[in-house]
């Protein structure tokens, strides 16, 4: 306590000095505009300066949850942009109707891939339209680089495809210019590479040709892009076989578009009713 | 003692009244006013104590606000001054005559007193410059205002000691 009571006589100018000169701040600040507002503003500054390095910091935290806000807008942004291409298609089909409705009898319903593997080899697509939106068996699914794969089930709002990458699907395809017809499988592995079996003997093929849909199985039109030539198969066994670089990227399947056959049932009659005569 | 005080508080007066009747309003090229009214801190005896000297700097600053309409300014800047008198007073004292507690030019000669007023008034007139600008965004015409207003301040203050203390 004395040594407090001596700290203030010793420096009792000093600490009047302070209060003081408290006052006069407090005076300057209360009853000049000018001086207040030049006090304010070097206060806003300094206050503006942390808050911007501040910001620097903690803008990064919130990138995650920006990131998927946007992704979402994006994912938004292309089921847009191929609903108004479906429309356009239809606009187009309707105004030269008598000609495409007899070549070209197919609808087209777009989804979007809810569950996709690619590690198996009995591979499966989920799509979230069903038979309500007009989806039903043995209808194709492609997607904007090429073909997906074939519903093999359908339920009120969902269906199931079998994917390209499963080893019970054959598919008729052809190179394109060439014309040569084979069957298009795969037999697991690495999911951007498929098998083009049961090609003519005779033709030779270089890499890179682009190998379509041939349409004679009715469930893909014809020309859909299916995948370049990789190289010929390397087994002895399969003399005619090409190894396929598929277009389609599995990894990332989000949108895809159903088509369907108008005439299925009529050439699947037909097909019976063949068979039956033999 | 009590005629030091009588004198002190007549010649604050007397200066109080010249500074707000007439040096307040003189604006030299513009931009120079004297600040004669320091010379009453100048003239308080040493032996009052460093509190003293403070406080009466404050009351003599805050005074000439209220007159002035510059509340808090000119008492800031006189605390300054007030706190620093005695230490400059100590530095400027003349060694051979150490009794006396009055600063003037008779008792610390011409050129010690000339500096000790010319570092007061530059401080003063720094503190106060400085809040009424509030910046530094033109430091030419801050500088030359000190300038000049601790030249008039000085030349006043001289002549002021000069016949305060020849009429005596």
């Amino acid at each position: 306590m004395d040594n407090l009571i001596n700290f203030i006589v010793k420096h009792g100018a000093w600490i009047l000095f302070i209060l003081l000169q408290t006052l006069c701040i407090v005076l300057i600040y209360n009853d000049n505009p000018y001086q207040r507002s030049v006090l304010l503003s070097s206060g806003n500054q300094m206050t503006g300066s942390i808050y911007k390095t501040a910001n620097l910091v903690t803008g990064y935290f919130y990138l995650r949850s920006e990131n998927k806000e946007i992704l979402q807008k994006n994912i938004e942004l292309e089921h847009e942009v191929f609903r108004l291409r479906e429309a356009l298609n239809k606009q187009v089909s309707s105004s030269i109707a008598y000609d495409t409705t007899v070549t070209a009898p197919y609808q087209t319903i777009f989804g979007e891939v809810i569950d996709n593997s690619v590690s198996k080899t009995h591979n499966y697509i989920l799509i979230n339209k069903g038979s309500k939106d007009g989806i039903k068996k043995e209808m194709g699914v492609i997607n904007q680089n090429g073909i997906v794969g074939i519903v093999s089930m359908v339920s009120e709002s969902y269906s199931i495809a079998i994917s390209l990458l499963n080893a019970k699907l054959h598919i008729s395809c052809k190179v394109k210019g060439d014309g040569s017809i084979g069957s298009l499988t795969w037999q697991g592995g690495d999911p951007s590479f498929a098998l083009l079996e049961e090609l003519p003997r005779h033709t030779r093929f270089s890499p890179g040709d682009t190998i379509i849909t041939s349409g004679f199985s009715a469930i893909f039109p014809e020309g859909i892009m299916v995948g370049t030539i990789d190289k010929p198969s390397t087994n002895k066994q399969d003399l005619n076989t090409l190894i396929i670089k598929l277009s389609t990227d599995f990894y990332r399947l989000k949108n895809v578009c159903v088509i369907g056959n108008e005439h299925i049932n009529e050439i699947r009659e037909l097909e019976k009713e063949a068979k039956k005569n033999d | 003692m009590t005629r030091t005080i009588y004198t002190i508080t007549s010649l604050f007066i007397i200066l109080f009244l010249f500074q707000i009747l007439i040096f307040n309003h003189i604006h030299l090229f513009g931009i120079g006013t004297p600040f004669l009214y320091i010379y009453c801190i100048l003239c308080l005896p040493n032996t009052i104590g460093k509190s003293a000297q403070v406080l009466i700097s404050f009351v003599i600053g805050f005074l000439l606000d209220l007159f002035s309409n510059s509340p808090g300014m000119n008492a800031s800047a006189t605390l300054c001054l007030g706190l620093l008198n005695p230490y400059l007073f100590r530095i400027f004292m003349p060694i051979y005559d150490s009794e006396s507690s009055e600063a003037s030019i008779q008792h610390f000669g011409f050129r010690s007193y000339f500096y000790y007023a010319g570092i007061s008034t530059i401080v003063h007139q720094t503190v106060l410059i400085l809040i009424e600008t509030g910046s530094f965004d033109h430091p030419l015409l801050t500088l030359s205002r000190i300038g000049l207003n601790s030249l008039l301040t000085l030349i006043l203050i001289l002549v002021t000691d000069s016949i305060y203390h020849s009429s005596k």
